[in-house]
C-alpha cells in the first residue's frame, strides 16, 4: 500500500540477475515508528524557519539490494543557507558506531528530509551518504510536512540517484522515485490500531478480553450487512455484483466445511486449560506464602 | 478585547507538549518562569500517571521486533556455579530508556532509545550518557525518566531492570523512576498490553540504603508484590502524527477503487481470530514458569548456603571469644599477664546475602504464573464461545 499518492511510474521488479552488483533497490519498505520520529525531529527543530531537517536511515537490505527494509533513523544536525549546506559528519559517524552498539543489526541505508524538494544540496549530501553506503546505493526518503487544506501533503516518497552528465561530478544526479510502504509485523498491530482509534484513545492497558468482544461485535456488523446485501440481490432491489458473489460463497463454504466436527477436541482442551489454571493459581500462592515467611524469620 | 483574552486563554494551558520542548536547551535545574506551579522542582510530587508519545509506543514495538543477541551471562552475587542455562534466561529482553518530564503529577514520555543488554548503569561513560549528549545536540528531551522493557508471558522484574531504575531514582529525583512494561507475546494474541509501574515506598528507601539483606527487607515490608506500584498509562500523539495516522486508515480522495483482493488504505481494520489459540501458547507459558522457578530455586539454594556459611562463622567466632576468656581466666590464676580480648564484632566476610536477586525471580515466577492464569483463562472463554 503505497503511502504517497499514486504517480503514473511504473515499477518493475526484475528478477535477480548474476551479474547485479549493486542494483538500485525497487522497494522501499518503512517502519511507522520512522516516520513519526521524522515528523517529531521536524516538529522539534530549534530554527523554525528552516525549511528541512535532515537525518540518516538505518535498515537492512534484502539479498539482491531491491529491498530495503527501514528499521530506524536518527536526527543529524545541519544547517542551510543560499550558498552552503553543511551537515555534522563526525556527529552521524558516532551515532552509527552507537547505534551498532545497541545490539541490533542494522547498517546506514540511506539518509531523510523533511521537504519535498530536491535541489542540489540534496545531491551533494546523497553522494556522501553514498559514500557511507558504499558499495550499496543510498536511498533518500522526503516528508512533506506542508498540511494543506485540501487534505494532501505527508507524502512519503523515496528515491535513489543515479549519476548524470559526462563527467561523474557530486552535484550533478537524477533522483528515481522508488514506491515505499509501510510494514508492520502482527504483534505490533494493536498497537497500531489503539492508535488510530477514535479520539480519546483508549488505555493501552485493557484487560484481553476487550479485543474479543470488540471483534465478536465487528464480526457481527459485518455478518449482518453481508446479510442485507443478499437479501436485497434477491429481491432484486440492488444489481448483483458477481464478483462480490463469488467471494461470499467461497467464505461461507470454507467455513461450513471445518465446523462440524469440533466437540471432543473442546472438550480435552477444557480440562487441560482447567489443570493449567490450577496450576498457576497455586504457584502464585506458594510464592507469596513464601516471601512472607522469609519477612517473618527474621522478625523474630 | 474579547479577541486577547481568547487568545491569552488558547495559548495558557494549550499545548503543553510545546512548553515541553522549550525547556530543553536550559539546563534540566532552570526552568522558566511561566511552568514554575507546573513543573515539581523539589521532587515533591510523586508521580501519577503516564502519558505516552506515540512515537514511544512505536518505537518500543519495533524494538520488541527486532532480533536481539542473546544476553550476557551475568554472574550476580557470588555464584558458586552459575545457574542453569534455561531458554527463559538466555531470551534476550528489549531493553530501552524513556525520555521526558514531569509535569503537574503526570510523566509525560517523549522520546526514547534502546540499550544494549547488560547495561545497568547511566553513569558518566556509559553507552546512555554518549547517546544522550548527541541527542542533546538535537533538541530531543534528555531527561531519563524510566526504562521500558519488552517481555514475553508477564514475568519481568529482573534484576537489571531494578538496577537500572535505581540509577534513574538517583538521577532524577525520588519516586520519578517509571518501569513501562509491554507484554509481546500477548500482542501478537491480539491484546495490547502496556503497563507502567515505580517502584514502592519500601523498595525505594532500600534501594537509597544500598541494602537488600533480610534486614532492610523487613524493615520496609518488601515482598516481590510489594516491589513496584502501577500506575494508570495513556497515550497522545501530537498533531503531525495524528495526521500520518489517519492518512493510513483514510483512503485517499481520488484513488482506484477497492477490489476484494486488494484493500484500499495501508491499514485495514483487523480482527483476532476465533480460534482456540491455547494449543500454541500455553507450553510456552508453562515452560517459562518452570523456567523461572529452576531459577528462583537455584538461588534460593546460594543463599541458604550462604547463610549457613555465616552462621558457621559465627559460631567458630564465638567460639574463639569463648576459648580467650578462659585463657585469660587461666592466666589470671596464674598470675600471667592476660591476652587481649577479642573484639566481639567480626571483621569480614559476614555480610547478609541481598535478597534481591532472590526477590526478583520470586517477582518473575509470580508474573509468569498470573500470566498463565489469564491465558488460561482467556482460553476458557473461547471454549465456551
Amino acid at each position: 500500500m503505497s503511502l504517497d499518492s499514486s504517480s503514473s511510474a511504473l515499477h518493475l521488479n526484475l528478477p535477480p540477475s548474476s551479474s547485479s552488483q549493486s542494483r538500485p533497490p525497487t522497494q522501499i519498505t518503512i517502519h511507522p515508528s520512522v516516520v513519526a520520529s521524522i515528523l517529531t525531529h521536524h516538529t522539534r527543530r530549534p530554527d523554525t524557519d528552516a525549511p528541512r531537517v535532515m537525518g540518516a536511515l538505518m535498515g537492512q537490505r534484502s539479498e539482491s539490494g531491491a529491498e530495503v527494509d527501514v528499521r530506524s533513523c536518527f536526527a543529524v544536525p545541519h544547517s542551510e543557507n543560499a550558498e552552503q549546506i553543511a551537515l555534522d559528519m563526525p556527529f552521524q559517524q558516532s551515532m552509527v558506531e552507537l547505534m551498532n552498539r545497541n545490539g541490533v543489526k542494522e547498517q546506514v541505508v540511506g539518509w531523510y528530509a523533511t521537504s519535498p524538494e530536491l535541489n542540489a544540496y540534496s545531491a551533494l549530501i546523497q553522494n556522501y551518504f553514498s559514500n557511507e553506503t558504499a558499495p550499496f546505493p543510498a536511498v533518500h526518503i522526503t516528508v512533506d510536512t506542508t498540511l494543506t487544506a485540501s487534505g494532501e501533503g505527508l507524502g512519503v516518497k523515496g528515491w535513489v540517484s543515479t549519476a548524470l552528465g559526462l563527467s561523474p561530478k557530486p552535484e550533478n544526479c537524477a533522483f528515481l522515485p522508488v514506491p515505499v510502504t509501510i510494514k508492520y509485523s502482527d504483534s505490533e498491530r494493536p498497537a497500531l490500531d489503539l492508535l488510530v482509534a477514535p479520539q480519546p484513545n483508549p488505555s493501552p492497558a485493557l484487560p484481553p478480553l476487550q479485543s474479543l468482544s470488540s471483534s465478536l461485535a465487528q464480526l457481527s456488523a459485518l455478518i449482518d450487512s453481508a446479510q442485507t446485501y443478499v437479501q436485497a440481490v434477491n429481491a432484486g432491489t440492488t444489481a448483483p455484483d458477481v464478483s462480490v458473489g463469488r467471494y461470499l460463497l467461497e467464505g461461507v463454504g470454507r467455513w461450513s466445511a471445518t465446523g462440524a466436527e469440533d466437540e471432543g477436541g473442546v472438550r480435552e482442551g477444557v480440562q487441560d486449560t482447567l489443570t493449567v489454571e490450577y496450576l498457576a493459581n497455586l504457584v502464585r500462592s506458594q510464592v507469596e506464602l513464601s516471601s512472607r515467611l522469609a519477612l517473618l524469620q527474621q522478625g523474630q | 478585547m474579547t479577541s486577547m483574552a481568547a487568545a491569552l486563554a488558547a495559548s495558557l494551558p494549550a499545548p503543553t507538549q510545546q512548553r515541553v520542548a522549550t525547556p530543553q536547551p536550559a539546563a534540566p535545574t532552570k526552568v522558566p518562569q511561566r511552568m514554575e506551579g507546573v513543573v515539581d522542582v523539589e521532587a515533591a510530587r510523586e508521580v501519577e500517571t503516564v502519558q505516552l508519545n506515540s512515537l514511544v509506543l512505536l518505537k518500543i514495538m519495533k524494538h520488541s521486533t527486532d532480533q536481539l543477541p542473546p544476553p550476557p551471562a551475568a554472574t550476580y552475587q557470588q555464584d558458586r556455579n552459575a545457574p542453569p542455562p534455561t531458554n527463559l534466561s538466555s531470551h534476550p529482553d528489549a531493553v530501552g530508556v524513556l525520555l521526558g518530564l514531569d509535569l503537574d503529577g503526570v510523566m509525560e514520555v517523549e522520546d526514547s532509545f534502546a540499550l544494549p543488554s547488560g547495561e545497568t548503569s547511566l553513569g558518566a561513560n556509559s553507552y546512555s550518557s554518549n547517546l544522550l549528549s548527541h541527542l542533546r545536540d538535537v533538541s530531543t528531551p534528555d531527561s531519563p525518566i524510566g526504562i521500558y522493557l519488552s517481555t514475553h508471558n508477564g514475568g519481568f522484574i529482573t534484576r537489571a531492570a531494578v538496577d537500572l531504575l535505581v540509577a534513574i531514582e538517583r538521577a532524577a529525583g525520588r519516586g520519578k523512576a517509571i518501569l513501562v512494561i509491554h507484554d509481546a507475546s500477548r500482542a501478537s494474541g491480539g491484546d495490547l498490553s502496556v503497563k507502567a509501574y515505580r517502584l514502592s515506598e519500601g523498595a525505594r528507601a532500600s534501594a537509597k540504603s544500598k541494602k537488600w539483606d533480610t534486614a532492610a527487607l523487613v524493615e520496609n515490608h518488601i515482598t516481590p508484590a510489594t516491589l513496584l506500584t502501577s500506575i494508570p498509562v495513556t497515550v497522545s500523539s501530537p498533531s503531525l502524527i495524528n495526521a500520518f495516522l489517519t492518512s493510513l486508515t483514510t483512503s485517499p480522495s481520488a484513488s482506484e477503487q477497492p477490489s476484494l483482493t486488494s484493500p484500499s488504505v495501508p491499514l485495514p481494520p483487523s480482527f483476532s481470530a476465533l480460534s482456540d489459540p491455547l494449543g500454541q501458547s500455553l507450553p510456552a507459558y508453562l515452560s517459562d514458569t518452570l523456567d523461572a522457578l529452576t531459577l528462583q530455586s537455584h538461588e534460593a539454594n546460594n543463599i541458604a548456603f550462604l547463610s549457613r556459611q555465616i552462621a558457621r562463622e559465627k559460631v567458630r567466632h564465638e567460639q574463639s571469644i569463648r576459648d580467650r576468656d578462659e585463657e585469660n581466666l587461666r592466666r589470671r590464676k596464674g598470675g600471667l599477664p592476660e591476652l587481649p580480648a577479642i573484639p566481639a564484632e567480626m571483621r569480614n566476610g559476614t555480610k547478609d546475602p541481598s535478597r534481591l536477586e532472590l526477590l526478583c525471580l520470586q517477582g518473575q515466577v509470580d508474573g509468569l504464573a498470573k500470566g498463565m492464569g489469564a491465558e488460561a483463562g482467556k482460553g476458557l472463554v473461547r471454549c465456551y464461545l
